[in-house]
């Protein structure tokens, strides 16, 4: 019996060893940020973009511009201003850094900031942490590769165009703040050239349609 | 900061600004002439200025005004968007998105009313609770500078500059400077003065 087991033991590590390279090929073949996939929906080549733009919390409508700047490696800024020309926010993703060069006083409240901070951060800054699990989920659009992602930055799941290699949507999973539902469609030279960002729990939605560079 | 801003401000001026001593004349010429007007037209191009990121945000348009209470607000470039205020109500229709406010019960939306009207007749300097007003001129221009008094103003509005023509007092440039040192200019041109402007483009659907 235990002469069994220990047989059984070894044929599935002897299996394991001969396949994994397959297996683990085709994993590293998928992950976000390698060769096939860009894990970036603004890449390091990305300069400046202006988008018109909205944004709804709640019962409460904001329209405008959104501008949008890499300032350094490190570095984006984005602007938000009404369509006369007063500011918004501008905020600035420096690294880990989150730095708030001005806001309305209606807008500025921790728990939005945070939330806005890591919607921006979704969309403007690649996720290079170090990913611990990675699975291949299905989709119902042939068209359409979907992963699962488990990295230092959260648990996210992302939806590739197969063709093109680009991010289509990035899903959070669920937190106290809710799911973070973002989705860009369209690719102009070195952005998307419309993005909807939803958090369905604090009813808060972020359109932008790209206007120019 | 204030490098930047200087020879934008005198490219349009022609000329320094001086104070004007008297502002008393200054407000009985502009008082009399915004009387006879009844319409305006311009077009205009307006610049948004990031101090920091040291780019332009240039959008243009065409706005029409009637007394006493209507005017027509409209982006035609590089995005439509068009506001439409007539009397108590406004109207926004922002790509396919149209929205229609009630002035009376929004106080807020009655305050952007009140400053824009004021700002495109240019009698913001009329109100003396809202803005500490300073006048001045050069040889083709006047120059009112309001600073706002009231806290919820103050919070996104540094100064407000209204340029007039001195010919017919008709504005030819307004500036927007915000508290953070970024600053929108709104230059008009071909400003029509009481030329006939039907009221069906004031109309609010």
């Amino acid at each position: 019996m235990r002469s069994s087991l220990f047989h059984k033991s070894l044929l599935i590590l002897f299996f394991w060893i001969l396949l994994s390279p397959w297996i683990m090929g085709q994993q590293k073949g998928y992950m976000p940020g390698q060769s096939t996939y860009s894990n970036a929906i603004f890449d390091s080549s990305f300069e400046k973009a202006l988008y018109k733009g909205s944004l709804d919390i709640s019962k409460h409508h904001l329209s405008g511009l959104f501008y949008v700047k890499r300032v350094s490696l490190n570095s984006i800024r984005i602007l938000f201003s009404n369509e006369l020309g007063m500011n918004f926010f501008d905020f600035e993703l420096k690294g880990d850094e989150f730095i708030v060069h001005s806001c309305f006083s209606s807008l500025e409240r921790a728990s939005l900031l945070k939330l806005l901070e890591n919607d921006f951060r979704l969309l403007l800054i690649p996720d290079t942490t170090v990913i611990t699990r990675m699975t291949r989920g299905r989709s119902r659009d042939p068209e359409l590769v979907i992963f699962g992602v488990k990295s230092a930055r959260g648990s996210f799941h992302y939806t590739y165009d197969k063709n093109s290699g680009k991010i289509r949507r990035i899903q959070t999973s669920r937190s106290i703040m809710g799911r973070t539902d973002l989705r860009v469609y369209g690719y102009e030279r070195l952005q998307p050239t419309k993005i909807h960002i939803s958090n369905p729990t604090i009813r808060l939605h972020i359109r932008m349609t790209f206007l120019s560079n | 900061m204030i490098l930047f801003m200087f020879p934008v401000f005198f490219a349009f001026s022609q000329g320094t600004f001086t104070e004007i001593k008297n502002p008393a004349v200054f407000k009985q010429l502009f008082s009399e002439t915004t009387r006879k007007t009844q319409t305006i037209e311009a077009s205009f191009i307006q610049e948004k200025n990031l101090s920091i990121l040291s780019e332009k945000i240039v959008t243009k348009g065409r706005f029409m005004f009637k007394k006493e209470k209507k005017l027509r607000w409209e982006y035609t470039d590089p995005f439509h968007y068009l506001i439409i205020i007539n009397n108590e109500t406004m109207f926004i229709q922002d790509e396919g998105k149209k929205s229609r406010i009630d002035m009376r019960s929004n106080k807020m939306f009655a305050e952007i009313n009140t400053i824009i009207m004021g700002c495109v007749q240019g009698n913001l300097f009329n109100d003396e609770k809202k803005f500490l007003s300073s006048f001045f001129e050069n040889s083709a221009s006047f120059m009112v500078k309001l600073k706002p008094l009231a806290s919820n103003l103050k919070e996104y509005l540094s100064e407000i500059r209204i340029c007039f023509d001195k010919n017919d007092f008709s504005v030819k440039r307004l500036e927007m400077h915000e508290p953070s040192g970024d600053y929108t200019n709104i230059d008009f041109s071909g400003n029509k003065i009481n030329a006939n402007i039907p009221d069906e483009k004031f109309l609010v659907p």
